[in-house]
């Protein structure tokens, strides 16, 4: 079915309204405040294997870091975590529902990004593996 | 609005006789006195008839009392090694400043044309006016940099809010109060979605800030401001400077438009 000029304009017109929009929310969203804050996202697993998602949120209240891992009906909580400004390399603890240790290490890059990443290992039951995270 | 707002700033006072006796040229060695209403508030805007606006701040960022550092416009340290004694900062804050001038503010927020909210407004380029709308107990604040901001304080007695209880904006919730001749302003409920000072000085919510302004002749308007943040600085701490008035002046209309600003700040491609 043939489409008229003026109807491509009006298409064209709506798309870039709404890669505007996305870009706007996108912005405005943003936080430039204790670089740790906020929710992350990745995923984990050995290579070539089951991948599985962690979600992780994290709180500065100007003592300590508190977080919370995968929150809904299997979260569990940080029990120890820090944040070494010198390298940027967080760190932090907790326990799985299943009761294995879990123990992520990494380093924050990307800091003035709004998609800055943690990179780092996601040592759980003593395995380790690969996992960046992504804050949303 | 301008036009609004000018009506407001001249809400049918008339000046005082500091006012009237700025049309006389003074010896340019004597400073012109503090124009006021006639009830004698300080009068901070143009006096009726006049053009004009602050602007020419003496310091470019944020940097506490006593302290001497050197610094460009951007607020750039010349010195690196000088980053710890700008402000009391906490181990992260110290090292996320230093990060941000090192990188020579490539991730400023205003770049994506993000607004240079709180203290910054005052240090950024384009001046501001302050207007007092005595009719409803607000005084707003009209930025030429920017987006052309404004901003809103109330001087109805209420105070400023608890951070952990209001939802935080770019501009803060801010409640003012006279002090003698000098406004006092509490301001509370910001985000951290935006730099609150040139020169990469990070902040979170907590954030909150007593400002003191006052005009101590015509020509002059003195700053000072209070800054407590307990999540990025080991104590509150205060910075001061001044402004000049630009007399037969106006702030300019600017906005920011620059797209590609965003995308290289969102990561989008």
């Amino acid at each position: 079915m043939p489409v008229s000029r003026g109807e491509v304009s009006a298409m064209k017109f709506m798309s870039c309204s709404a890669v505007l929009l996305i870009l706007l929310s996108l912005a405005a969203s943003a936080q430039e405040g204790y670089p740790l804050d906020g929710t992350w996202r990745g995923e984990w697993g050995q290579p070539g294997g089951e991948m599985t998602m962690a979600v992780v949120v994290m709180n500065w209240d100007g003592e300590a870091i508190s977080g919370r891992i995968n929150p809904g009906r299997n979260m569990t909580f940080f029990e120890q975590a820090s944040l070494d400004p010198d390298t940027w390399t967080v760190r932090f603890t907790s326990t799985s529902k299943a009761g294995e240790p879990i123990v992520f290490e990494g380093v924050l890059e990307n800091i003035g990004s709004y998609n800055r990443t943690i990179s780092g290992t996601w040592t759980i039951a003593g395995v380790d593996n690969a996992l960046t995270l992504t804050r949303e | 609005m301008a036009s609004i707002l000018s009506a407001c700033s001249d809400s049918g006072d008339q000046p005082a006789d500091a006012a009237q006796s700025s049309s006389a040229m003074p010896p340019q060695e004597m400073a012109r006195e503090t124009p006021r209403y006639p009830d004698g508030t300080v009068r901070f805007d143009r006096v009726p008839g006049e053009l004009g606006f602050w602007n020419n701040p003496s310091k470019h960022s944020l940097v506490e009392n006593g302290v001497d550092v050197a610094m460009d416009e951007r607020g750039k340290l010349a010195n690196i090694g000088d980053a710890d004694r700008v402000a009391p900062f906490m181990p992260w804050a110290l090292a996320l400043y230093k990060y941000r001038q090192a990188n020579d503010f490539a991730d400023d927020p205003v770049n994506a044309c993000i607004s240079p909210a709180g203290p910054r407004h005052l240090h950024y380029t384009g001046g501001f006016r302050i207007i007092q709308d005595r009719n409803y107990d607000r005084i707003y604040i009209l930025f030429g940099g920017g987006n052309r901001g404004w901003r809103l304080i109330h001087m109805d007695g209420r105070e400023a809010p608890n951070p952990d209880e209001v939802v935080g904006t770019y501009y803060g919730h801010s409640a003012g109060h006279w002090d003698g001749d000098t406004l006092v302003v509490q301001s509370s409920g910001f985000n951290d979605r935006f730099w609150f000072s040139n020169g990469g000085l990070p902040h979170t919510p907590a954030l909150s800030l007593v400002e003191r302004f006052s005009r101590p002749d015509y020509d002059t308007l003195e700053y000072s401001v209070e800054i407590t943040d307990p999540r990025t600085y080991t104590r509150p701490w205060t910075a001061s400077w001044t402004m000049d008035w630009i007399e037969g002046g106006e702030i300019k209309e600017t906005f920011c438009e620059e797209i590609e600003a965003i995308d290289q700040y969102t990561g989008a491609e």
